[in-house]
């Protein structure tokens, strides 16, 4: 079986730092997959080079066997991958339920774009309803708190309804009990859908994760169950041993 | 959780309700006023001028699209409604010079030109002419934009190349003085399809045009702003790469929105020549092309009626303070512009809109309170 | 081959004055996002120097002394206005650069009025020294010493920046500041001077770029808009904030303009030169000089 997503060989150049050297990896469908790894390691840099926002300077990427490299990033939400950014970045002008039914409304035509919106369609109903939105779905965006905006962002990526969903640091910044009903949330949509979270909470991961992607300096230190990477010698020595490494990668690369 | 939906879908469609009707009722009024009640009071001097101002609204409606809801500042509109101008200033004149039996406009054999350029050919229709009014600017408009959006060439880069299309054009149409008559443009247009200009009644046809034609484009610039395509622009705006990843090319957005804006402009151009008489370079350069968007900064970028509003009001205060004092005009116009930008960005209309925001929300706040007070709807998002 | 070489005499004198008016627009745009439409007017400001300083100041007889002590004091005259015009209304508006570009639009409109209340809206004449009159002849082609004066001049200026951008401490902090804002005031550099600096120095240049032009022509209260243009699209192709793109397109946009001038005319011109900067755009759309980051806006 192939997988739904490949990595080959991935390597990016920002200026004569390897951001991402010769990273390769799968994803198979029904996955949550967790991509960890200290500061600098690549990870965002990897959702980025699969979402085409930066392009890679070696390596190609495919999804369902179709290399995906050099498309443009809309072709890429067209063919059915989506993504969360850390820094959740709603629409503050538009409303929560124009957010969503933004994202929901992609595949629609020109002459249906010219139209106005009449109501709620069951799409952007079910993502409003799966991230508790339904009553403040009239509110502007901008008015929403930090642990909100975060959840407006995977309410318009499950609008978007993709084959592949990519989280990035979607607890970044959130309170404890905030985190666990992310975690619930993930849960819920993890159930029918393929799912790739960077998360640096080990907690978080230790509950949800099926697989884990362990990232070092560009390229993978290690994958397997949650188990097999939390005994790694390999892993404990990047974690244990991260000041010195950390120190070095957090001046070359800004978070 | 269900009293709080419950109140929150009740109110909103009754609000929805009710702006609409306001909205309509608004549009109706100050139609009538402006297609009635204005001939009836003005002379035909000030009718004349008003004509003018209601086609620089049709121009700001334009602006607006583009750059208040679109975000792209344009400071080249000039050479839209320069391209719609003369488009139609071409044809009146052709249509004269066959009145008089001549083969070229006057100003052509004045500069020795006596065979008629091809370009102008076309012209000598007038259904050409009134199709290229509006088609020309759209699809220059179009070019430039495809080119420039799908490169990623936005935000600063983006106005400064209108502005320097804006300078192009204008020393070009200087330069080509046998083919557009140079500096003083085409001149002396006198009759318009049939309509002898120089007689008083057509004032108010051609007043009654322009509001129409205003009226039309507020139409089809509020459909736009509601649809789901408006929400898209405002989204690109505030996020263009944002919007990559919801699945839509923020290029293709931002072409129609700019191609919309030069018809508009282009389709004002059209009206404007049989209004003034006269279309020249200096009417369609740099500094008119930044007034332009001006009349949207002080009437409320981002809201239509203060697109209209700012255009209106503007050119009547310009047209009474620089009769009177042109020196003191150009002091006003650029305090007015750093005034207006630099401390009310959103405008008159905006600044309205915020303070009604305000005054909803204390209403909401206290139905809210007193709601709670009587033991209902406690629950409180956090 | 002669209007080959006097083509080119021309193109290099316009190219290296666009140079200097582009190097301040460049900096302030790079380093602070600010798009300065009153930098025109501080070209303005530096040639009327010159000619008060010639009418005014100094005898009839010292024209050529009136003329070298106005370099500096141009670049004194620009420089405040360009700090005056940052601390009262640009350092408000840092973050929305589209407003800052209409903002200074009217302050160019003041700008403007206020030479035309001053001066009168006629151009003036501002009287080359002595010294600079006459040239030299290379082949059939004369190269007059007023144009020498230029090149050199330019070539001073651009050491003078080139040198304090990447030697003294202030140019490391703009360099700094110009990369990465946040980064810089988090490592302990207060953005505000470095603005400020940058501003006055970028308008200063403005200023000298002014005093060149009296060499050039007559001068007018519009003398700016003729300028400013241009030197944007020199920003808009060299790229943000860097010396050499903006050499690089400075000469060739200079040059292009005094050949397809030769080769069609002037209003043409000005339209083919426009499409092939939309042309060259759609190769480069960040113009010459980019840097590569992981960046998302």
């Amino acid at each position: 079986m192939s997988a739904l997503l490949q990595l080959q060989d991935i390597e990016v150049d920002f200026d004569g730092f390897k951001a991402l050297n010769g990273l390769t990896f799968a994803i198979n469908k029904g996955e949550v997959r967790f991509l960890i790894g200290p500061n600098g390691a690549g990870k965002t840099t990897a959702v980025d080079v699969i979402t085409s926002l930066t392009k890679p300077t070696a390596g190609t990427v495919s999804f369902e066997g179709e290399v995906i490299t050099g498309k443009s990033e809309f072709d890429i939400v067209k063919m059915g991958i989506g993504r969360t950014f850390q820094n959740p970045s709603v629409f503050d002008d538009l409303t929560v339920v124009e957010n969503i039914d933004l994202a929901a409304s992609f595949r629609m035509g020109l002459r249906k774009m010219m139209r106005k919106r009449r109501g709620i369609s069951p799409e952007v109903a079910e993502a409003l309803e799966l991230i508790s939105m339904t009553d403040i779905a009239e509110r502007p965006a901008g008015e929403l708190s930090h642990g909100q905006r975060q959840w407006l962002e995977i309410g318009m990526l499950l609008a978007q309804d993709p084959k592949l969903l990519l989280l990035d640091e979607p607890v970044a910044g959130m309170s404890k009990p905030e985190r666990q009903s992310t975690g619930e949330l993930l849960h819920e949509i993890a159930k029918t859908r393929t799912v790739m979270v960077v998360e640096h909470d080990m907690e978080f991961l230790r509950q949800f994760a099926s697989v884990v992607t362990v990232m070092h300096e560009g390229s993978v230190l290690c994958e397997g169950d949650v188990a097999t990477v939390q005994a790694d010698p390999t892993v404990q020595e990047v974690y244990l041993g991260r000041s010195r490494v950390a120190a070095e990668d957090e001046t070359t690369v800004g978070a | 959780m269900s009293p709080v939906t419950a109140v929150e879908s009740k109110r909103t469609p009754l609000m929805l309700g009710r702006d609409l009707a306001r909205g309509r009722v608004g549009f109706l009024v100050s139609g009538l006023c402006l297609l009635f009640l204005m001939p009836a009071l003005l002379t035909d001097f000030r009718l004349d001028l008003l004509a003018k101002f209601v086609c620089f609204a049709i121009i700001a409606i334009g602006v607006d699209i583009a750059w208040g809801y679109g975000g792209m500042l344009v400071l080249g509109q000039g050479v839209f409604f320069g391209l719609g101008g003369y488009a139609m200033a071409m044809h009146l004149k052709l249509a004269e010079a066959k009145e008089l039996g001549q083969d070229v406009p006057d100003f052509m054999s004045w500069s020795g030109v006596e065979k008629l350029p091809a370009i102008w050919g076309p012209f000598q229709y007038g259904w050409v002419a009134i199709i290229a009014t509006v088609l020309v600017p759209m699809v220059v408009a179009f070019l430039l934009g495809s080119l420039v959006f799908r490169r990623r060439v936005r935000g600063a880069y983006f106005a400064i190349l209108t502005q320097a299309l804006a300078a192009a054009f204008v020393i070009l149409l200087i330069g080509q003085q046998g083919l557009t008559g140079g500096t003083n443009g085409l001149t002396n247009i006198t009759s318009f399809f049939g309509m002898d200009l120089t007689d008083p009644g057509s004032t108010t046809t051609l007043y009654t045009m322009a509001v129409i034609a205003l009226g039309v484009a507020y139409l089809l610039a509020r459909q736009l702003v509601h649809s789901r395509y408006g929400r898209l622009l405002i989204a690109v705006r505030d996020g263009e790469d944002r919007v990559r990843f919801l699945g839509y090319d923020p290029a293709t957005v931002k072409t129609i929105a700019f191609t919309f804006s030069a018809g508009l402009a282009g389709l004002a151009g059209a009206l404007f020549v049989p209004i003034v008489g006269i279309i020249s370079p200096a009417m369609l350069g740099i500094v008119p092309s930044i007034e332009m968007v001006i009349w949207v900064a002080l009437g409320g970028r981002a809201t239509l009626v203060g697109a209209v509003a700012g255009a209106l009001v503007v050119n009547y205060a310009k047209s009474g303070l620089s009769e009177q004092f042109p020196g003191a005009w150009t002091y006003f116009q650029g305090a007015l512009f750093i005034l207006v930008i630099a401390f009310i960005p959103a405008g008159v209309a905006g600044g309205i809109r915020a303070w009604r925001k305000r005054m909803a929300e204390a209403a909401t706040e206290r139905q809210e309170r007193a709601a709670a007070a009587s033991g209902y709807g406690e629950t409180r998002f956090e | 081959m002669t209007t080959f070489f006097s083509q080119f005499v021309a193109g290099i004198s316009i190219g290296s004055l666009l140079l200097l008016i582009a190097l301040g627009l460049t900096f302030t745009f790079g380093q602070m996002n600010v798009i300065n439409m009153a930098h025109g007017e501080f070209i303005a400001a530096g040639a009327y120097t010159t000619y008060v300083l010639q009418t005014s100041v100094f005898a009839a007889s010292a024209t050529g002394l009136a003329f070298v002590v106005s370099l500096p004091v141009a670049f004194l005259v620009a420089g405040l206005l360009g700090l005056i015009l940052e601390r009262t209304l640009i350092h408000r508006l840092y973050g929305r650069s589209l407003d800052t570009l209409l903002v200074t639009w009217g302050v160019s409109l003041l700008l403007q009025q206020l030479y035309r209340d001053l001066f009168g809206a006629p151009n003036v004449q501002v009287k080359a020294p002595s010294w600079l009159e006459g040239g030299f002849d290379i082949g059939s082609v004369t190269i007059s010493y007023a144009r020498l004066f230029i090149y050199g001049l330019v070539i001073l200026s651009l050491l003078a920046v080139w040198i304090f951008t990447s030697k003294t401490v202030h140019g490391t902090r703009m360099r700094a500041v110009v990369q990465n804002r946040g980064l810089a005031e988090a490592s302990g550099i207060a953005s505000a001077p470095v603005d400020r600096t940058t501003f006055f120095i970028g308008s200063g240049l403005a200023g000298i770029a002014g005093v060149g032009i009296t060499l050039l022509g007559s001068i007018g209260p519009t003398l700016g808009t003729s300028y400013i243009i241009d030197a944007f699209l020199v920003v808009v192709c060299g790229g943000l904030g860097q010396l050499r793109g903006a050499v690089i397109a400075a000469f060739v946009l200079g040059l292009l303009n005094s050949y397809l001038e030769l080769w069609t005319d002037a209003s043409l011109a000005k339209v083919i030169l426009f499409a092939l900067i939309i042309t060259f755009l759609q190769f480069r759309p960040q113009g010459l000089a980019v840097q590569k980051t992981r960046a998302f806006a």
